[in-house]
């Protein structure tokens, strides 16, 4: 993302802090992401049966979402300025989150839930 | 140019109580360094317009039952704990339109860029839960 022409990052204290604080916002995404797929596995190899290739790509797709957006938002915000690159991962934050929620909700239409 | 006291006095009558304000001047847009066409207004007002829409619908989508339903506390505190970050990621969820508008329309400043990034938060951020809810 191309923003304003902001001066050279000064405290690289700060954006190491922010930049780690919302790591492990995104690692609990994360976190959620992959404990979904390992019980949706479990569970389809209790009843002896393979997960479709939609689901491994819904449930794959939801692991994918946090990482990518982390690592994007640290990439465009690495020359900004501490407070645009909080906003930035704000806004990936919350985007990881809606498309999260998106998969959940095409993973449940096919499983037949909705 | 004319001298504005000269200005003041003719547009003050005799026996007048009330001073007749003289009108303000118009700052010309290009001074203020920033692009304001209407087309750009209009299509910035068109965008701002379908965050506000999606974010509804994201409220709806969170707030539906299928969803609701994944979002249960857990015992103790890790439980608890469990149970509130997953409740503010539902929050982002919904304003994660208008933060996506906000962001793209404030900090980018080339416009064909700031429209590109504004219309692939539109489409990104459409809100699958509510509008497959209605399928």
């Amino acid at each position: 993302m191309t923003v304003a022409a902001e001066a050279a990052p000064r405290r690289p204290g700060l954006r190491l802090a922010i930049v780690l604080a919302f790591l492990l916002a995104f690692l609990w995404q994360l976190l959620g992401a992959v404990s979904n797929l390992l019980a949706w596995a479990g569970f389809a190899a209790v009843l002896h049966r393979q997960l479709s290739a939609f689901a491994w790509l819904v449930l794959g797709a939801g692991v994918l979402v946090p990482i990518a957006a982390y690592v994007l938002a640290v990439l465009l915000g690495r020359a900004r300025t501490p407070g645009t690159l909080a906003l930035m991962l704000v806004v990936a934050y919350a985007a990881s989150q809606a498309l999260t929620l998106s998969l959940l909700a095409f993973f449940q239409v096919g499983i037949g839930v909705r | 140019m004319a001298d504005p006291e000269t200005d003041d006095e003719a547009l003050t009558w005799a026996g007048d109580e009330q001073e007749i304000v003289r009108p303000a001047r118009q700052v010309p847009p290009a001074a203020t360094g920033r692009e304001s066409g209407a087309p750009t207004l209009v299509a910035l007002g068109v965008l701002g317009g379908i965050a506000v829409l999606e974010s509804i619908g994201w409220l709806r989508g969170v707030l539906s039952a299928t969803l609701e339903a994944t979002l249960q506390p857990g015992p103790g505190a890790l439980g608890a704990f469990a149970f509130g970050v997953n409740v503010l990621g539902r929050v982002a969820a919904v304003v994660a339109p208008i933060l996506w508008f906000v962001l793209a329309a404030w900090r980018i400043r080339t416009p064909t860029r700031r429209f590109a990034w504004l219309a692939l938060g539109a489409v990104l951020l459409l809100p699958w839960p509510a509008l497959l809810g209605l399928l």
